[in-house]
Order: C-alpha cells, then sequence, then structure tokens
C-alpha cells in the first residue's frame, strides 16, 4: 500500500511551459558559448590557411585601401592585408592567452594546494612571497621582462603569466584550507592514506572546479595584458600581427579615415575577452558540487 | 512609529486556550510553498495554531516537519520566493494575513520576540553586546542617551548576566554561548512583546546550560505574562516548559493536547514513535530502542493520505484518506486512525531483554598520562595566550568489544582526545597502547599498517563523505588503500557485504551522499570504518546531528554491529542519556581531565563527583509532573578557560558541593587525584570529598536507575 504518491503531475507556481523554456534557454545559453567559442578557436587555427594571403607580404601599391572585396578588411600603412594580419594576430593572442593563463594555473595550483594543506611557515613564507607579485601589475612585470630578456612575445607571455599566479595560488589555497579541515579528508588520513594521494584524489578534484571558472575568466585579462603590452610596445615585435601592436599601428590613422586598421583587430580582441569571460561566467552557475538547490 | 491596528481577534479563537483567555497568536490554515526546479515544495501543508496569554506552546518535530517555516511564516521571514497562505491569522489583534513586509517588520520586536537557535550569528560580531541591545531598545521604546544605555544593561540584568553594567561594553566573541543566549533574549524583550518565538534556543548549548537558558525563559515568561512559541525537537525540554503540545509530521499537525497528556499518554503512532525511540535517564538500562523505521515524507511528495503510514506498524488500507485532527477528550487531538491507547512504556519495558552480556576481552585500549597541548602560534612580539591544554593527563582503558562513554561539557577536550586516540593529532605526551602496542609515538609511516585496527566515524555525515565520489567508491576506498582484496571484484564483493552490514542495499553503491539522508550518510560513514576490520571504533558524536527516530536506529545498527563484530566503541557524546543507553562504562571530562570513571549503571545510580551529578541533574525527561518537580543542581556559568585552568580542582569554580561544605581551602589549593573509594574498586572520582557528596543530591535530582521514584 503506498499512501505517498510520487512523481504526479502538481500545479505549479510557474507552469511547466514556462519553467521547461527557462531551463531549456540556461542549457542554451551554454550551448551559445560553447558553438561561438569553438568558431572562434577554428577561426584562429584554419583562418590563416583558407584566406591564403601573407599577414607580411608589403605591397606599396595598395596602401591603406579601405575595405573591399579583394581586401575585406582593407590594408595598412604597407598595403599589407588586415584580414590576413586579424586572422593570423587571433591565432596568435589566443594562443599567447591561453598559455600564460595555462601555465599561471598550472603553477598556482601545485603551489596554493601545498601551501595549503601543508600550512604552517611553509604557508607563511609562500603567501607572503605571493603578495609581493601580486604588488607588481603584469603591465610593470612585463616592462621588468622586457629590460631584462628582451621585449617580445615570450616575455610578455611569461610576465602575463607570472603575474596570474598569485592569483590562482590565493584561489587554490583557500578552497584547500576549507578543504582540509572537512572530515572526509580527517576520515582518510585516519585511514592512513599518504599525503600525496589525498592530495591528488581529494583535494585538487575539488579544487579544480573552482580554478577552472578562474581561468576562463583569467584569458580575459591575459589577453588584454599581452595586448596592452604589445600596444606599450613591450609585446610581441612588429611586423609580427598581433592585436595590440595593430591597434598601436593604426591608431594614428584613425583621426585620418583609415578606421579600418585600429577597429577590427580591437573588435577581435574584444569578441575574445567577451567569450572567455562568458565560459567563466556559464562554468561558475553550472558548477555546483552538489547538485541540488538550497532555497 | 505608530501601527494601524488590524481586525479584532476572532471571538471563538479563544476556544482552546480558554483557561487563560484571549489567544495573542491565532492562526487557522497555514499553508507555506517553496517553488524549487523540481516544482513545489509543499513545507507546511495546512496548521492551526492558537497560543493563549502567559502560555507556553511547543511545536514539536524531526527536521523537515515545517515547524520552523510555520513560525518564519507567521513572523514575515520566509525569502521572497516563498508562498504564505492562512485563512486568518491574528497576532496581538493585527491581522497577519493582511498585513504587508513593511508592516510586518514593524510587528516584529513590538509585539512578538525572536530567538534562534544559534546565537553566535544572530549577534552582530563587530559591535558591543550593548549597544545592539540598546538599538533594540530605542527602537522599541524610544529611547535614547543615557536612558537607553540604563533600559540596556537593566535588561542584560534581567536576562542573568553578571556585573550588566561592565559587560555592556563586551564584544559577543567575549560572551560564551550560554551568555550571547541570554543576550538575544535581552533583545527580543526589548519591546516587552506580548509573545516570544523561540525557534530551538538551547539546541546548541551543553546540557548544563540548556538548564539555565529553559529556566530564565520559563521565569521570564512567569513574570510578564508572555505566550512563548517554543520550537524543539527534545521532549524534554517540552516536558520541562511547555503547557500544550503541537507534533508536526510531513507539515500538518498530527497530535495536539496539554503537554502532560501528550507525553504520557500519546495517541498519535508518530507521537508514540518519537517517546520510545528516546533513550531515557529515568528507563531501565538495556534491550533495542523501539525506532522508527525510515525517514520523513520528501516536501515535494503529494500526499493524499496519512503521511506517517509508511513507516508505522499498524496502517492500514484506512490510512490511504487522511484523517481529520479531532478532539477525544477536550483539548487533545490527533489524526489517527488507529491510535495508541495506554501506557507508552509499559509495552516497552515488558519487552526489556536481560542487560547486554557482551564478549568482553581483554585490554584493548589502554592510555596514561595522554597529553595534547596546542601552542599559541608564534608571534614577532613576546606575549600572546598560554598555550591550551586540551587534555592534561588522560588515563582510559576500554575492553575488546565493549562501549565507553565519554561525556562532558563542550570544551571539556573529550573529541581531542578522541582524535588524539587514532592518531589525527599528535599528543604531546603520554602513552596510547592499542592491542599492546604502543602508538603514541610512531611515525605517520610505522603507523599506517597498524591504522586498520583503530578507526573513527564523526559528528557531521555530511561533511565527512566526499561529495564528489559515489558511495562504492567511498567503501572501496579503504580496502585500495590497505590492499585488502587485491582484485576488484572481490573489493566489489566486500563494499555489498559492508552496505548490508549497515543495512543498506547494493543499489546505494551508485548513489553520491547528497542524495542520502543523514541516517543513511551516517551508515555510510560507519561501514567505512568497518571496511578495514577494525578492533577499536571512535565514534565522535556520531548520532549528535540526527533526528530522534534516525539516532535510534543508528543506536540499534552500533549495537548490532558489536555483537556480530566483537567491535570496541569509544562513544563520545554530550547527551548523558544516550550514552548511558549503549555504554557499559562511563568517563567524565572536564577541562581536560578525566574526574569520575566507572561501570554506567554506578555512574547513573550514584555518582562520585559533583560535576557528574549536577550533569545528570540537568538532563530533562520527557515527563512533565516528574520532570517539573525534580529538584534541579543548577551549575552556574560555563566551563572554565582551559587556557587559564583554575588551581587545585579545576572544577572548584562552579562545584555546588563545595559551596554546600563551606568553601575549603583544599579545592583552590590542591589537585585531587583520581582516586577509587577502596582498593580493587572501579568507580574512581577526581573529588576530595567525593564520599560526602551522596548526602547532598537533592532526592529526586539524578533520575538515574529504574523509575524509582514512580510506581
Amino acid at each position: 500500500m503506498s499512501a505517498l504518491v510520487q512523481g504526479v503531475s502538481r500545479p505549479g507556481v510557474v507552469g511547466p511551459w514556462l519553467r521547461g523554456r527557462w531551463r531549456a534557454a540556461g542549457y542554451a545559453g551554454m550551448r551559445v558559448i560553447l558553438v561561438a567559442i569553438t568558431l572562434y578557436i577554428l577561426m584562429a587555427l584554419l583562418g590563416p590557411l583558407i584566406w591564403g594571403k601573407s599577414p607580411l607580404a608589403v605591397h606599396l601599391s595598395d596602401v591603406l585601401k579601405s575595405p573591399s572585396g579583394s581586401h575585406p578588411f582593407g590594408t595598412d600603412e604597407y598595403g599589407r592585408d588586415v584580414l590576413a594580419r586579424f586572422l593570423s594576430g587571433a591565432r596568435l593572442s589566443l594562443a599567447l592567452g591561453v598559455g600564460a593563463v595555462a601555465g599561471g594555473a598550472l603553477i598556482g595550483l601545485v603551489v596554493g594546494a601545498f601551501i595549503g594543506y601543508v600550512g604552517r611557515s611553509i604557508d607563511t613564507v609562500v603567501s607572503r612571497a605571493l603578495d609581493g607579485i601580486l604588488a607588481f601589475p603584469a603591465l610593470i612585470l612585463g616592462m621588468a621582462f622586457g629590460l631584462g630578456i628582451g621585449a617580445g612575445g615570450l616575455s610578455a607571455t611569461l610576465a602575463v603569466g607570472i603575474a596570474g599566479v598569485p592569483w590562482y595560488a590565493r584561489v587554490v589555497r583557500s578552497e584547500v584550507l576549507s578543504l582540509r579541515s572537512r572530515e572526509f579528508i580527517d576520515a582518510e588520513r585516519a585511514l592512513g592514506a599518504k599525503r600525496g594521494r589525498i592530495l591528488r584524489r581529494h583535494v585538487i578534484p575539488s579544487v579544480l572546479g573552482g580554478l577552472t571558472v578562474q581561468a576562463s575568466l583569467g584569458v580575459a585579462y591575459a589577453v588584454l595584458a599581452i595586448a596592452g603590452l604589445g600596444f606599450l610596445g613591450l609585446g610581441v615585435r612588429p611586423p609580427t600581427p598581433e592585436f595590440g601592436a595593430m591597434i598601436t599601428e593604426g591608431r594614428d590613422y584613425l583621426t585620418s579615415g583609415q578606421w579600418w586598421i585600429s577597429i577590427f583587430p580591437g573588435i577581435g580582441l574584444l569578441m575574445l575577452v567577451g567569450l572567455s569571460m562568458a565560459l567563466g561566467e556559464a562554468l561558475r552557475d553550472q558548477m555546483d558540487p552538489y547538485g541540488k538547490l538550497s532555497y | 512609529m505608530v501601527l494601524e491596528p488590524g481586525v479584532e481577534p476572532l471571538a471563538d479563537g479563544a476556544a482552546q486556550s480558554a483557561a487563560t483567555g484571549r489567544p495573542v497568536l491565532h492562526v487557522r490554515g497555514l499553508e507555506v510553498e517553496f517553488s524549487s526546479r523540481e516544482g513545489p515544495l509543499q513545507a507546511v501543508r495546512g496548521i492551526d495554531l492558537d497560543i493563549g496569554v502567559g502560555e507556553v506552546v511547543a511545536l514539536v518535530g524531526e527536521s523537515g516537519s515545517g515547524k520552523t517555516v510555520s513560525a518564519l511564516a507567521l513572523l514575515g521571514l520566509l525569502p521572497y520566493g516563498a508562498k504564505v497562505r492562512m485563512e486568518a491569522g491574528v497576532l496581538a489583534g493585527y491581522d497577519l494575513s493582511r498585513l504587508d513586509r513593511k508592516s510586518l517588520q514593524e510587528i516584529r520586536g513590538s509585539q512578538v520576540g525572536i530567538i534562534f537557535q544559534d546565537p553566535l550569528s544572530s549577534l552582530n560580531p563587530v559591535q558591543k553586546v550593548g549597544q545592539q541591545i540598546r538599538e533594540a531598545v530605542t527602537l522599541q521604546r524610544g529611547l535614547r542617551g543615557a536612558r537607553a544605555r540604563q533600559a540596556a544593561i537593566d535588561l542584560l540584568g534581567q536576562v542573568g548576566i553578571p556585573d550588566p553594567a561592565r559587560r555592556y561594553d563586551d564584544y559577543p566573541h567575549q560572551f560564551s554561548g550560554g551568555m550571547r543566549q541570554r543576550a538575544m533574549i535581552a533583545i527580543a524583550l526589548a519591546g516587552s512583546p506580548p509573545l516570544l518565538v523561540a525557534d530551538e534556543p538551547t539546541t546548541a548549548l551543553d546540557v548544563t546550560v540548556q538548564a539555565q537558558i529553559i529556566e530564565l525563559i520559563r521565569r521570564l515568561q512567569t513574570e510578564r505574562g508572555m505566550g512563548v512559541l517554543m520550537i524543539t525537537h527534545d521532549l524534554g525540554v517540552v516536558a520541562g516548559i511547555a503547557d500544550r503540545v503541537l507534533v508536526m509530521y510531513g507539515g500538518r499537525i498530527v497530535e495536539t493536547g496539554p503537554a502532560e497528556q501528550v507525553l504520557s499518554r500519546p495517541r498519535h503512532r508518530y507521537t508514540l514513535g518519537l517517546l520510545r525511540s528516546l533513550p531515557r535517564l529515568d528507563a531501565r538500562r538495556g534491550g533495542r530502542l523501539r525506532a522508527i523505521e525510515g525517514g520523513p515524507p520528501d516536501l515535494d511528495a503529494v500526499i493524499p493520505g496519512c503521511a506517517f503510514a509508511p513507516r508505522c506498524e499498524w496502517s492500514t488500507e484506512r490510512c490511504a484518506e487522511r484523517p481529520a485532527l479531532s478532539e477525544e477528550t477536550p483539548g487533545h487531538a490527533f489524526a489517527c486512525w488507529h491510535p495508541f491507547e495506554g501506557e507508552p512504556f509499559a509495552a516497552a519495558t515488558s519487552e526489556v531483554q536481560a542487560a547486554r552480556t557482551c564478549e568482553q576481552g581483554d585490554e584493548l585500549l589502554v592510555t596514561s598520562g595522554v597529553e595534547v597541548v596546542y601552542e599559541a602560534a608564534r608571534r614577532l612580539l613576546p606575549g600572546g595566550p598560554p598555550p591550551l591544554r586540551a587534555v592534561n593527563g588522560v588515563e582510559i582503558e576500554i575492553a575488546g568489544g565493549s562501549t565507553l562513554g565519554l561525556v562532558g561539557e563542550s570544551g571539556s577536550g573529550k573529541t581531542t582526545l578522541g582524535r588524539a586516540i587514532v592518531r589525527l593529532l599528535e599528543p604531546s605526551a603520554g602513552s596510547i597502547r592499542i592491542d599492546a602496542r604502543e602508538i603514541a609515538k610512531l611515525s605517520e609511516g610505522e603507523l599506517r599498517p597498524l591504522r586498520t585496527d583503530f578507526q573513527i566515524v564523526f559528528q557531521d555525515p555530511q561533511a565527512s563523505l566526499n561529495p564528489r565520489f559515489r558511495v562504492g567508491q567511498i567503501l572501496n576506498e579503504p580496502l585500495e588503500l590497505h590492499n585488502l582484496f587485491p582484485e576488484s571484484s572481490a573489493r566489489r564483493a566486500r563494499v555489498n557485504e559492508l552496505l548490508e552490514l549497515v543495512g543498506l542495499s547494493e543499489r546505494f553503491s551508485s548513489r553520491r551522499p547528497h542524495e542520502l539522508s543523514g541516517g543513511q550518510r551516517q551508515r555510510v560513514g560507519i561501514a567505512r570504518a568497518l571496511a578495514v576490520g577494525p578492533k577499536l571504533i571512535v565514534l565522535d558524536e556520531a548520532v549528535s546531528a540526527l533526528d530522534v527516530s534516525v539516532r535510534a536506529q543508528i543506536l540499534n545498527l552500533l549495537e548490532h554491529l558489536q555483537a556480530e563484530l566483537g567491535v570496541a566503541y569509544l562513544f563520545i557524546a554530550h547527551d548523558l542519556a544516550v550514552v548511558r543507553h549503549i555504554a557499559n562504562e562511563v568517563a567524565v571530562m572536564y577541562v581536560g581531565r578525566i574526574v569520575e570513571r566507572g561501570p554506567s549503571e554506578e555512574i547513573y545510580a550514584s555518582p562520585r563527583h559533583p560535576y557528574t551529578a549536577a550533569l545528570l541533574s540537568a538532563v530533562p525527561i520527557p515527563e512533565v509532573n516528574r520532570e517539573r518537580r525534580r529538584e534541579r543542581i543548577l551549575l552556574p556559568g560555563e566551563p572554565a578557560d582551559p587556557r587559564r585552568q583554575p588551581s587545585g580542582c579545576a572544577f572548584h569554580t562552579r562545584c555546588w558541593l563545595r559551596e554546600r561544605l563551606g568553601n575549603p581551602e583544599r579545592c583552590v589549593t590542591d589537585v585531587p587525584a583520581l582516586a577509587a573509594r577502596e582498593a580493587g574498586s572501579t568507580h574512581p572520582a577526581a573529588c576530595h570529598f567525593s564520599d560526602e557528596l551522596e548526602s547532598h543530591i537533592p532526592p529526586g535530582a539524578l533520575m538515574g536507575g529504574a523509575r524509582r521514584s514512580a510506581a
């Protein structure tokens, strides 16, 4: 005999139709972002091959041409095709931005998990050192690296990557600290698990969610910072196409009417930053380790 | 602020509280619904509630029964998503069903005071306690300046804070838990409201402090003629304070009546089940608890019939139809087709088996001189707090296959001791021998293979299971760690065996912790501890976070496992009735030291330390007449700070016996040794005057032994 009838359709305050749409919209939002990111990556990877024009070839006969059929994004002061430079620039910005974040996040994960779990004086010393790095913004660090090892894509990426380490390390450390006092970690210790195993199997998987969110937001900042260094002439060196450097090159022509040289790379940068932020926020909404809502 | 009076209270609403005049609170047909992704959740499914002037009404039920939600709904304190409906709702002349949030806000404080379970999170940590009370005084009485301050100090004094003028300037962290709850009560009373709503006001407090707070609420209620709505899950608290009881289950009231009648002659099968699942200090020891099987209904379930039927032994076809709440005798109503008749414990006592005869082996755990000292974090400048001696020279023994109960107030060091024994903490000194092997000084590596001998189960079953793992993985983990079954198929079989052992079926192995109920999670926690075949399990408040009916299930399971597997338990708990039920031997801890230890029956029947006697006397009994007639040993204050241990006997600052003996100097100068009355006795106590204790204990204060005063 069953007195409880479950799963019977219930008259809701929000109708099932509306609720279904809402949920679908939530999933759809994530899908739209993923599709857009895939398209952007495909464009960066395959675009230069498909378009075929060299981003570096100088055509002094085609200087400063406005957008047209043969040059959809126009040409710059040396007659180079802006679309070809745009596509290569997207590839480079994406690669450097993701590279800087991946490096920074990985180091941050290891450092943060270690100091968070071990604690004591190691934590105090390393945390203060990380605070020290935090005191230098990516741009300042980039300048220092530029002076030290010569300005270029490598020094800019290194600077941005290292500037990111404290952020990731702090996120990981604080999550590890709260995990460490959780009883399931104690239970594991009572069972005799080694420190490395606890970190590997229990701590790091629990931390990865938060780190992924932080990292996908971080790509946006990294791309911007690398472009900023490029804009200041401390990043990727001309003539290599990179969004920041391209915006600098076209800057002087904005007032004289040749807007396309700066605006297209600007739009490319904006899209990349926007997508990476959207992905980060969508991931954060999806990451709910308990899978249920609390009211 | 001026309130527009709403409608006058309905004339016939006072029927139930005729004896006390017009009701302060009159509610009919209250329903609360939340919306969630999975559909609407019905937390309250239609309840009626009346509280008369000067009447104390207890709303009783397990978690999820809707008792807190009902109260919050009436006060307009639910989040915006909640839908509250009622046919009628009148609070002190104001029509609740017509008031908007703004007006409800004005009613709170002036017409109804509220205190919550957790006094720490209810007070603002960065504002002085006095200022927070003064703010309420200013808001409610319009007093300002020195007069507001004086009124706040008066209130602090009324709620029993010693030296209120000085404590006015303290911050909440300088107050102990009990004092914070007193401060909350002072804030709630600032507007002299005719109704006080207390939501589990003593659940987070120690039993000694609980007794103080209940006493305080009772005194204030009588002095001011306030109505009180007391929300609690503790039937002992109900017996001590309530005039009337409402028992809630599945969002509805299933039984209501005078506290005395409901507790002594329950009619609804759920009320009966609750009473019988309760280990009691005044019942004979031994035998299984009569737990209610299963768990409460989900909030999203559609319940056409009696919500309790799926868990009820007596349910029939008829229970598919919902029984109405109908009165049999005036004032006592219940909603049950097959009401219980008779004495709730008559049946239980006849079923009592002979006290459990465990096959006790040799001494399994022997500790001596165990100390755990936390050094204060090193600072740049000299000074800082002195080291904290959480455990200060403890000697305990547990025989194989038996249970030692470790009791004490919070801060007594019992959890620290438990953790040191399973070496989650490193003891600073002393020896811990498990199965004749010294483990106190072993390195982590040397200890690893020995860890199969001793395991621990934690208080919070949610926090003790990794939310990302499935139950099967959680139970596989210990097997893999100790390479107990090299083949994965053998490990799977063992996991299923473990699940069966703790009363769960195989299909649980693919679930994740958040899909389980609290009781099921704790079963998984126990199964994990059992996986490596330990000889000793430390149960650190393992049943404290569970509901009464589920707690009884787990206690029965633990007893069953001990009989089956011969595992020994160190059962750490603050609930003395639960410890009495399960433990063969009991050790009482105070500020890092064992002050008394011995066989369970002896400790409860004739304690030899004044602290034990006071603890026992503070435990409430769910029987109105005896609970109210009992003379109590009320302990003043709270445990001494282990950083600043009092000289001599650490208990002398709170000792009621010392006061009766005329404050002998010896208690302040000499540390009493844990000594038995005569050589060979198994019941030592650390008190200089333990022989004089018995003659000073008020009769009936302890309630130990088998219902001595009854019959």
